[in-house]
């Protein structure tokens, strides 16, 4: 039954790859309905398979809540023995409700947005493939089988950023994302290698139970080290894969893929699925604080940087890029300081409500004919009205406006920062400057696009060409409704003290860290809850007025030109990597280059190649075609060995 | 002096079996050549039949009994295939016939 | 080894002489012919041997079969002696095939000499052999007892080379009459 959640994905993957290998290898122009229907029919499929699994795992007891499902052995060597198995447990299946529902609706929105593509079959393929690894990362119960699922998304993100490959900035965007990831993978690796050193089982269950074991017979302690060793290797992977500092720098770039592939992988999952690792493994972070406070620092600083650096941005899905590597930050912030659920939480409302912002943008550029730069936009609020109200609702669930479905979760993770024995005042106070951040971009985003007059028809390059805004069509705006609607009533599963997603995630992730000292003070939780709405709420009223006068705007931007220009140009991280390691990394092998390669690897290989004709030709003068010769040769030959018998043996 | 020693028959057929190899190996004319087989076979031969007298076991004869079947029946086919070859090349030389270097 | 000495040697001389003659005549007749001497001188050494099944079949099929095939074959062909002689260079490899089979007998020899290690001796002494009714009767108990399937084998051996024989001999005719057709 579990398998064939994989499976649905995999079918379509096939089937939609096979009719681009059989028929649209030419690019014809065909229509993107039949390939996305087949797409969405597998993913929705998937997505109905999942409901179901969750309503038979919640009638289960509540310690038995779990569901295993052995397919077949994948390696056996030595001790190692891994098998294709996926286990759904809450965590998991929270994962997979909430991947398969938003891939569904993306799905369906990329039917109209990939309209005119020339190769939708091709598209929907690796859309289809990327979700079946998805699931196969979610479900995989043993290490390498996330592994597996982590590296074929990590492919699927690659083919999809550098979907339209014939642009170069693109293709290279792709190529900087595969490679910056794999830079986190080595870590995830190593991390493995360790834990299969020392544990001897990489299935997760089994190591859970080991360290549960170890812990109990107080044995845990002595191996805090190579525990808090593992921690980092693990988490040096979700660096990669969610995009934290220092190796966020592959996600902007991302953005050159297709925008509803933005908004399935670059917000809503792929990268949500670092998130995952770390509360996957949450038993072995709770052993080890020091693991733990790196997960939340880096976390924090990501969250802080990032969305200082969407301020200043103009490429409308650049702006929600860094907002998603903030509210990244934030995820592992929860992770941090030992609240898993809440983590969890914010990834699942992430989901909504960025999948919505990004979608909106996806109508927005599609509207405005590819232009993405937001200078160049305003007033679409009465050109796009269904999308503005869609939009605004995003927007003001990121903000973290209660009762939005970003305001409890983003709270709770702010709560937990503040109360946790792992966190701090000082948490929790960066976190709030970041929350003011957040909506002080997100409002100048959302009053640049929607509000204001009308800047583009001064601006488009093309005058003579009729350039007529427009609302996109149903198919694009009704997944985006219901994403709305989702942003607006999401936040419900968590509500603070009540919430049934903690609850429900246990089982798993255990209870949140409560320091004894606050434990009791819910008076101090109501009050940063009204302090955090009110700096959303802060934000919000700056970046209206700021944004009501434009000419002002540009004043400002004149007379603080230095802090623009570094968050303009990204803190210059970019640049940085060039100098540190991109362009010595270059030089080396275009030295290893002329000085190895040519110097000595190519005359070795051409040297074989040039002996072996050698010897060839030789050895060609043996071969006479007279018997005698080759009688004489025979004769030679018993003579060696009887000679050899006779006088060499003894 | 009424013996002969057993070293001296086996030489004996050391010698013949190897002047029939040089001969296979010097001449051209390959039905020379057969007939060099024969005289190698003809040196098996007798070492097989010495044995036989040797160890009183008649085993030995036996495989002389076969080894001659087998030559005649090779010199059948041989000549056979001389006579095939004479037709085609119009040549028994050695030298000519080295259709195996190709 | 109880055997006649004087006999022996004339055969073996015999024999060694003539053996050179067939590998140095430069006529292939003249070959067969010191060929048909070699044979004969066998055919006493076996006799003197008590292999007396052994020498007349040395005499029947060698020296009356084999020997005649050749001569009928060298008379069919009717080659011009010229082109039978040696190369230059096959001199050259004439010298070295001696020393070579010079050096394999000397260590064969040698080997024969020093090979006095003592040998289990079988039933057929030549009482035994005389008594059970002499050489060419118990020979031929062996091979319809103890060594019947390889001698039916012998059988198909000779069918098969028979066929072949036949095969090379007709395919001449066939390809001429395929070319009349044509």
């Amino acid at each position: 039954m579990l398998f064939l959640i994989a499976l649905f994905p995999l079918l379509g993957f096939l089937a939609n790859g096979l009719w681009h290998a059989l028929f649209q290898a030419r690019p014809v122009r065909s229509g993107a309905l039949i390939p996305g229907l087949v797409g969405s029919a597998a993913i929705g499929t998937s997505f109905f398979a999942s409901l179901l699994l969750f309503v038979r795992l919640k009638g289960m007891p509540v310690s038995q809540r779990e569901v295993e499902d052995v397919l077949f052995n994948w390696v056996t060597a030595g001790n190692l023995s891994i098998d294709i198995a996926f286990r759904l447990d809450p965590l998991s299946s929270v994962f997979l409700m909430f991947i398969t529902g938003v891939a569904t609706l993306i799905h369906l929105y990329s039917i109209g947005y990939m309209e005119n593509d020339k190769t939708p079959a091709k598209f929907f393929a690796y859309l289809n493939l990327f979700c079946f690894s998805m699931i196969v990362l979610v479900l995989g119960s043993s290490l390498p089988l996330i592994f597996l699922g982590w590296e074929g998304v990590g492919l699927c993100s690659y083919l999809l950023i550098a979907y339209w490959y014939s642009d170069l900035e693109k293709a290279s965007a792709g190529k900087k994302a595969f490679v910056v990831n794999r830079i986190g993978d080595v870590g995830f690796m190593i991390g493995m290698f360790i834990i299969f050193a020392k544990f001897g089982t990489l299935d997760i269950a089994a190591l859970r139970a080991l360290v549960r074991q170890a812990q109990e017979a107080g044995a845990a302690g002595a191996d805090i080290g190579m525990i808090t060793t593992v921690c980092i290797c693990l988490f040096v992977g979700c660096i990669g894969k969610s995009a934290q500092l220092p190796l966020f720098v592959w996600l902007p770039d991302a953005m050159a893929g297709p925008t509803p592939v933005s908004a399935l992988i670059h917000a809503a999952t792929m990268v949500t699925s670092g998130v995952y690792l770390v509360a996957r493994m949450n038993f072995l972070y709770e052993l080890s604080s020091m693991a733990s406070h790196v997960v939340a620092i880096t976390g924090l600083a990501t969250a802080l940087f990032a969305a200082s650096i969407a301020i200043a941005q103009t490429d409308i899905k650049k702006i929600l890029a860094y907002s998603t590597i903030s509210q990244l930050g934030y995820m592992f912030l929860g992770c941090g300081v030992g609240a898993y659920a809440a983590g969890v939480g914010h990834v699942v409302t992430h989901a909504f409500f960025k999948a919505l912002l990004f979608l909106g943008a996806g109508n927005v550029i599609h509207g405005m004919h590819q232009q993405q730069d937001i200078t160049k936009m305003g007033g679409l609020k009465t050109k796009m009205p269904k999308t503005f109200l869609a939009f605004a609702a995003g927007a003001l669930a990121i903000s973290g406006i209660p009762p939005f479905s970003g305001f409890f979760t983003k709270d709770e993770i702010l709560w937990r920062a503040y109360s946790s024995p792992e966190g701090s005042v000082w948490f929790w106070a960066l976190a709030l400057l970041t929350s003011i951040l957040t909506a002080f971009y997100m409002t100048r985003l959302f009053s640049l696009v929607f509000l204001g007059k009308p800047r583009f028809q001064k601006s488009t390059q093309t005058p003579g060409e009729s350039f007529r805004v427009h609302e996109a069509p149903g198919i694009m705006v009704i997944p985006v409704q219901i994403l709305a609607v989702l942003s607006v009533i999401g936040g419900f599963i968590a509500i603070p003290h009540l919430s049934w997603l903690e609850h429900w995630l246990s089982p798993v992730l255990g209870q949140p860290h409560q320091s004894a000292a606050v434990a009791g003070g819910s008076g101090m939780e109501w009050l940063l809850m009204v302090v955090s709405t009110a700096a959303a709420a802060l934000g919000i009223f700056v970046g209206l007025k700021v944004y009501a006068n434009l000419p002002r705007v540009d004043r400002i931007k004149e007379r603080w030109d230095w802090v623009t220009g570094v968050l303009r140009n990204k803190w210059y991280v970019d640049e940085l990597y060039g100098a540190v390691f991109v362009r010595p990394i270059y030089r080396l092998s275009l030295a290893l280059w002329r000085g190895f390669d040519i110097a000595v690897i190519d005359r070795l290989v051409l040297g074989f190649g040039k002996a072996t004709v050698w010897t060839g030709q030789t050895a060609r003068l043996i071969q006479t075609g007279s018997i005698q010769v080759y009688a004489f040769v025979i004769l030679v030959g018993i003579l060696v060995t009887a000679g050899y018998l006779l006088y060499g043996v003894a | 002096m009424s013996q002969v020693e057993p070293w001296v028959v086996l030489s004996f057929c050391s010698i013949i079996f190897f002047i029939g190899f040089t001969g296979l190996l010097i001449r051209r004319n390959i039905l020379v050549v057969l007939m060099c087989i024969e005289l190698m076979l003809n040196a098996v031969n007798l070492t097989f039949v010495t044995y036989a007298k040797l160890l009183q076991n008649l085993g030995g004869q036996v495989a002389v009994f076969f080894i001659i079947t087998v030559a005649a029946a090779e010199t059948a086919v041989g000549l056979g295939l001389v006579v095939a070859m004479f037709r085609t090349l119009r040549s028994v030389d050695t030298d000519q016939i080295q259709l195996l270097r190709e | 080894m109880n055997i006649s000495p004087g006999f022996f040697y004339v055969f073996a001389g015999t024999s060694i002489l003539f053996s050179l003659l067939v590998i140095l005549n430069r006529s292939a007749i003249a070959s067969a012919f010191s060929l048909l001497v070699v044979f004969f001188s066998f055919a006493g050494i076996y006799a003197l041997l008590d292999a007396h099944l052994v020498a007349a079949l040395q005499v029947l099929i060698y020296a009356g079969a084999i020997l005649v095939l050749f001569i009928f074959v060298i008379m069919l062909l009717n080659v011009e002696q010229a082109s039978f002689d040696y190369k230059r260079g096959r001199i050259l490899t004439g010298v070295f095939a001696a020393f070579g089979a010079f050096g394999m007998v000397f260590l064969l020899g040698r080997v024969f000499r020093s090979g006095s290690a003592p040998l289990q001796p079988g039933p057929f002494s030549p009482e035994n052999i005389q008594a059970a009714g002499g050489n060419t009767r118990v020979l031929s108990e062996l091979l319809f007892s103890e060594y019947v399937l390889p001698f039916e084998l012998t059988s198909v051996l000779l069918l098969a080379a028979i066929i072949g024989s036949v095969v090379l001999a007709k395919r001449g005719v066939i390809e001429k009459k395929s070319k009349e057709a044509k």
